[in-house]
Parts: C-alpha cells; sequence; structure tokens
C-alpha cells in the first residue's frame, strides 16, 4: 500500500476502531491511545500489509496487540474483571425479542434496550457479537483478532446472542406487565 | 439429509455464511422439508438484521481525525531525512560554502569563550550546590505537573521513533533514544521545556501503575559534593547523597517526596524523577540493560 493512501484507507475506520478501542479500554482517554497507537504502528508497517486481505481485519488485530504489550495494566484490570462470564445455556428463541422490534414507535426503545443488553455482556462475549454482528468480519478474522481458536469464536457467539435474546425478550415482556398494570389502573 | 439437532448446531454457521456449498445445499434441503426448522431459522435471520440496524457504533470524537493526521508528520519529517541522507550531500553553492565557514568560526569563538570564561568566573561550591538544587526542584515540578494532569505532553505515544521526530523539532540538540525495549518501561509521551534557561526534553515512562520522568538537556554544572550525604539547608530538599559510578559523579536528591538523581556526561545532564528509589534503578535499563558494555549492574544498591 502507497503511503499516500494510507490515510484515507485507515480512515475510512475510525469509528470502527474506536469502538474497539473503547470495548478493550473502557474508557475514552485510553481508546483515543490506543487508536492513535494503532494508526502510528499502521503507518509505519504498512508495507507489510499484504494486499488482498482484510485490511480493516489487520488494523483491528493490531489494535488488539498493541493493547496487550503497552496497555499492560488496562489489560490486566480488564482481564480480572472477566472472570465471571455468561453461562452455557440452551437454546432461546428470537420470538418475543422480534416482537419488541417490530413496531417502528418502538425502535427507540429496542435500540436503548440493545445496547443496555449488550452493555451487560462481558467484554470477551460483547466483543464477538461487535466484531460479527456489527463489522462483519468473519469467524476466521476474528479468531485472529481476539487470537483464539474458531470453536471459542462459535461457542462465544451462540452464548452471547443467547443472551441478547433473553434479555431483550426480559426488558419487553417487563414493560408489556408495566403497561398493563397501567392500563388497569 | 440432515437432521432437525444437527441443524440447530449449523443455525449459525448457517446465517453468518460460514457453510461452504455442499453443506448450505443441505441445509437448505432440511429446511424445505421442516417447517419447524424454517420457522427458527427465518426469525433468527431477523434477529440477527435487526441487531446489525439497530446496534449503535459510537463516533470517534471530532478531534480524534485530526490528531491522528498529526501524529504521522513527525514520522514523515524523519523519512523525508532518512531519504535525504540516502541521497546524499547536495552540491553546495559558493554562498553555502561561505556560511558554513562563517558558523564554523562562530563555533570556535565559542567553543573558546567556552572554555576560557567558566575558569574566570568559577562559581562557588555554594553556588554550585544551589543551582542543582534548582535543577531537581525544577525537574521535580515538571514530573508532578504531567502527574497531577495540569501540564501535558505534546505527543503521547510509546514509538521512540516518533516521540524524537516530534521533541527534536523544539531542540537544538540531538536528541537519541533507545529503540528497543530493553526494560519493562515503555515510554508513553513527550514534550519540550524551558529549562534554566535552556531547552529540555522531558520524557515520561510508565510500567503497570507508575511513572518516571527523564529530562535531558545539554551538560549543566558539575556535580560539586565530596561527602557521602550533604545535607542543605532551606533549600527544601531532605538530604543530598552522592553516588561515585564508573567515572561519573551522581546527585541522588528528594524533594516533595519524590526522588530526583542528576548526573552529567560528556554529551548530555540528565534529570530522572520518580516516587522511588528502586524506580529509579529500574529507569536506568531503559538505556543502561541492552547490552554488556553499557550494563549497569550494581548501581541500584548505590543508591
Amino acid at each position: 500500500m502507497l503511503r499516500q493512501d494510507f490515510e484515507t484507507m485507515t480512515l475510512q475506520y475510525v469509528d470502527s476502531l474506536y469502538h474497539f478501542a473503547l470495548l478493550l479500554t473502557r474508557e475514552r482517554d485510553y481508546a483515543e491511545d490506543l487508536v492513535q497507537e494503532t494508526y502510528l504502528r499502521a503507518y509505519r508497517f504498512c508495507d507489510r500489509y499484504e494486499c488482498g486481505t482484510n485490511y480493516k481485519a489487520w488494523l483491528f488485530t493490531m489494535m488488539r496487540n498493541i493493547f496487550i504489550n503497552k496497555f499492560h495494566q488496562r489489560a490486566r484490570e480488564i482481564s480480572l474483571s472477566e472472570m465471571d462470564e455468561v453461562k452455557e445455556n440452551g437454546y432461546e428463541s428470537p420470538n418475543g425479542t422480534l416482537s419488541s422490534a417490530r413496531s417502528i414507535l418502538e425502535k427507540g426503545i429496542f435500540r436503548a434496550d440493545l445496547e443496555k443488553a449488550l452493555n451487560c455482556l462481558p467484554a470477551q462475549l460483547k466483543a464477538v457479537i461487535v466484531l460479527k454482528d456489527i463489522e462483519g468480519f468473519d469467524y476466521k478474522e476474528i479468531a485472529k483478532i481476539l487470537g483464539c481458536p474458531v470453536g471459542t469464536v462459535m461457542s462465544r457467539l451462540w452464548r452471547s446472542r443467547n443472551f441478547l435474546k433473553k434479555t431483550l425478550k426480559d426488558y419487553y415482556e417487563g414493560r408489556s406487565v408495566q403497561k398493563a398494570r397501567m392500563e388497569t389502573a | 439429509m440432515y437432521d432437525c439437532q444437527t441443524l440447530m448446531k449449523l443455525l449459525y454457521p448457517y446465517l453468518d455464511g460460514e457453510l461452504d456449498i455442499k453443506e448450505s445445499l443441505r441445509v437448505q434441503e432440511h429446511l424445505q422439508e421442516c417447517p419447524y426448522c424454517a420457522e427458527v431459522f427465518r426469525q433468527e435471520k431477523g434477529f440477527l438484521q435487526e441487531l446489525k440496524t439497530s446496534a449503535l457504533i459510537p463516533s470517534a470524537p471530532a478531534h480524534l481525525q485530526d490528531r491522528l493526521r498529526r501524529s504521522t508528520k513527525p514520522l514523515v519529517l524523519l523519512q523525508q531525512k532518512e531519504a535525504d541522507v540516502l541521497k546524499g550531500p547536495r552540491p553546495r553553492s559558493s554562498t553555502t560554502l561561505l556560511a558554513a565557514t562563517m558558523a564554523m568560526f562562530i563555533m570556535i569563538m565559542a567553543g573558546l569563550i567556552l572554555y576560557v570564561l567558566p575558569k574566570q568566573a568559577k562559581m562557588s561550591s555554594q553556588e554550585l550546590a544551589k543551582t542543582l538544587v534548582e535543577i531537581d526542584r525544577a525537574a521535580v515540578e515538571l514530573h508532578e505537573g504531567i502527574l497531577s494532569g495540569r501540564d501535558h505532553f505534546d505527543i503521547m505515544s510509546s514509538d521512540p521513533a516518533v516521540i524524537v521526530g516530534w521533541v527534536q523539532q523544539g531542540l537544538d540538540f540531538p536528541l537519541v533514544l533507545p529503540q528497543e525495549e530493553v526494560s519493562s518501561m515503555h515510554l508513553v509521551g513527550g514534550k519540550v521545556v524551558p529549562f534554566q534557561e535552556k531547552k529540555a526534553a522531558l520524557l515520561g515512562y510508565e510500567d503497570k501503575n507508575y511513572r518516571v520522568s527523564l529530562l535531558v538537556t545539554t551538560p549543566m554544572p558539575a556535580q560539586v559534593f565530596e561527602g557521602k550525604e550533604t545535607p542543605i539547608q532551606n533549600l527544601f530538599f531532605d538530604k543530598r547523597k552522592e553516588i561515585q559510578y564508573k567515572n561519573i559523579s551522581f546527585n541522588l536528591s528528594k524533594y516533595k517526596g519524590y526522588y530526583a538523581l542528576t548526573w552529567t556526561d560528556s554529551q548530555y545532564s540528565y534529570v530522572l524523577v520518580s516516587d522511588r528509589k528502586a524506580r529509579i534503578a529500574e529507569a536506568c535499563r531503559i538505556c543502561h540493560g541492552g547490552n554488556d558494555r553499557h550494563k549497569v549492574d550494581g548501581f541500584d544498591s548505590l543508591l
């Protein structure tokens, strides 16, 4: 890649990079520093990027490596808080979940609920959702970015999607019960 | 054909487009035959679609793009300099030659003045002691300013090339930093600061939860203390300790709870500041931990 193209190529992903940095560090200042570190490293080593491969995935992998190597303290704090992960549960149907999303009027509420539910997920599980469902990486790319086997990515996706469906359903049902009570009153 | 149980295992790989054509066709075959699985897959597809469209990606702050653009400027300058070096010296015009001759003359005169003047107007040891105290105190103030957030680095990076590229623009002496990490400490940032009527580079190093500042400037007055520990009254310091190591005189002092180690070699003067002596010793390894010749074994026991 030519250095002249670097800026245009990289800055188009600045929101995604910032989002992932925020997910890793959980603090805006740290996230900005991490994005800058990644940007500088990518600039220095952009001649090592293999054309034809996913440039965004290359940047994300680089960011995760920098986070582990340079933000020792922060990385340790985050990994310690990830001890209590979401338990493996059976299949959760999205039926009730979709009811809340279906109505246009409830779109804003659904979005807020989704945001809340995502924030309840441990970072490792949230990461796979962000990387797969929001950023659109494939399983192999996610495994490389997170430094884990593809099987782990698949099981985390299963657990995190189930957790989201369950949580969103609870929010929806909770609101329905509240609504019914208010109507009765 | 797959059974329902197998199909549930392939639910997400299928919807995520991770199956090969052969497997995908077998899944589709089952879905055509099984209305229960078809309904589950339809709902899941809707859920994933909803997830994709409803999840919000927080926008990066507006200033971040500018910050990123600015951050590569020192690297661009460095690359230009490297390219110039590779190209070799440019042919000099007669004006350049004249300017070079004049510059050389001025440098010789300046050297003579610097050599003769100190002998004529030698500072008393008390005056030199006071100067050293001021140096340490100023370095501690700078360190504290950064830690407390009163002051900030001009550039934040862990890459020595980036820091040098940026800081060098404001310095009137060449700054060289080790490029390889041999200590657990890493760079966090740097800035140019006015220091004792000169310019100095203030560099921040970090390891886990502590910070060390290194101040580098052109040579300052030689160290003057002869005793092992010399108390200095009314100058805010608890005590000062002189250490002789490899023909260099080091001064360790304490101010506002911070330790400052000051020394001068043939090219530069340095002040290392941290809250613990052990961290000062560890910080020495940033520059002196890489090869045998520059190792500082046993220095920490002298502090």
